[in-house]
């Protein structure tokens, strides 16, 4: 099981990492989460009983300490995170999306997950990730059209 | 075009710049988290979190509901999908699988987002136990969501699990499996506050506060006892 952590952190490190930034709210935070959640992997990893895959289980690890880091900025500040203050930069309203449609949305996006490994990954159901994605892309569109037309 | 802009914009959001530090990664997975256990020590059984469990005698030996028992069913198949998985890159592991037709109830916990419910079932090999845990606002007709493990050989004494999701922010849902004959556990949070569990069938469940992580536990068996320790500088 070592060996298989390894794997899939050399395989899919930037991915990884990009997602998790995405949710964490800045990139040093995004590289931290997942070297955290890789050694809380390696730590718990005979508690992987197979249900989904190796490649999901961790990706659950990688989301929950996201969001927990995410969770002690907004503790510790009202100063929006880098990933919000560049959205406003760029013209992304990511502000209108919820927290679970910036989920999906970041790891769709960033780490090209289907639904399933989304799904498990978020402990919600294949078809609610397609709803929330579409939603969240579809929020996003509408904003961004009327920016664009303005 | 839109979508064309919009993936644009996704890609000047986030930057970051990893490095493969494999090595960082197995010195965290092995650092010592001992001061968490002293900051703790010091606050220890301040406040009381208030028992969260409720009706342990009315719903252990509960039957499954179908639900439940398709969720064990599939908990088999994924056991399946792993071991086929992991063959493909040279590995071999036998997956405990549960015995879905006894699936049971072991603990409930009344929260304000309706019952939480400890599900179990024997491994099929008779080795010990799998069980599932789920809040009931989030099982359906044919399926129910949730998670779950089993138990195996070289368990920890007291192997504790803990996590939350979107759908109960509210919550830290903390479960997991004692080998002994502990029939209560003392938990300390890492913010200090303590609350004492009830161990059914040797599991336990708790339903924690917003944030909260277990930094200590301690088994009691029937005649208040020390049975085992665990804290989270040796998980």
């Amino acid at each position: 099981m070592v060996e298989e952590l390894e794997a899939l952190y050399r395989q899919r490190l930037p991915e990884f990492t990009r997602a998790a930034a995405a949710i964490a709210g800045d990139d040093e935070s995004g590289c931290d989460v997942v070297q955290d959640a890789f050694a809380k992997a390696l730590r718990k990893r005979r508690r992987f009983r197979g249900q989904g895959s190796l490649e999901a289980w961790v990706w659950r690890i990688v989301v929950n300490a996201a969001r927990d880091s995410r969770r002690r900025k907004r503790r510790d500040t009202i100063a929006p995170t880098p990933v919000d203050a560049r959205a406003d930069e760029l013209g992304l309203p990511l502000e209108l999306l919820t927290d679970r449609q910036r989920e999906v949305l970041f790891l769709r996006y960033y780490a090209d997950l289907d639904y399933t490994t989304i799904a498990a990954a978020l402990e919600i159901s294949p078809g609610t990730v397609g709803a929330t994605l579409s939603a969240a892309r579809e929020t996003l569109r509408g904003a961004l059209m009327k920016e664009v037309s303005r | 075009m839109i979508d064309a802009y919009l993936d644009g914009l996704l890609d000047e959001l986030v930057t970051p710049e990893p490095r493969d530090r494999w090595n960082d990664v197995r010195r965290r997975a092995q650092r010592s988290r001992r001061r968490y256990t002293a900051v703790v020590a010091t606050v220890a059984a301040m406040v009381l979190v208030p028992a969260t469990w409720a009706a342990v005698d009315a719903f252990d030996g509960t039957p499954a509901p179908p639900a439940i028992h398709q969720s064990f069913v599939q908990f088999n198949a994924g056991a399946d999908q792993m071991e086929a998985y992991i063959a493909q890159d040279g590995f071999k592991r036998n997956f405990p699988r549960a015995d879905a037709s006894k699936a049971h109830g072991v603990l409930q916990i009344a929260t304000s987002d309706g019952p939480l419910d400890m599900w179990a079932a024997p491994e099929l090999d008779g080795t010990g136990t799998c069980w599932f845990v789920g809040w009931e606002s989030d099982m359906h007709a044919d399926h129910a969501l949730g998670g779950g493990t089993c138990t195996e050989a070289d368990d920890p004494a007291i192997d504790p699990s803990w996590g939350w999701g979107l759908d109960h922010p509210t919550y830290t849902v903390l479960h997991g499996s004692v080998t002994g004959d502990e029939t209560t556990l003392d938990v300390t949070l890492t913010d200090g506050r303590t609350t004492t569990l009830p161990v059914v069938e040797h599991l336990f469940l708790a339903a924690l506060p917003r944030g909260s992580q277990p930094a200590s536990i301690v088994g009691r068996d029937s005649a208040g006892n020390v049975v085992e320790r665990w804290s989270d500088s040796n998980p």
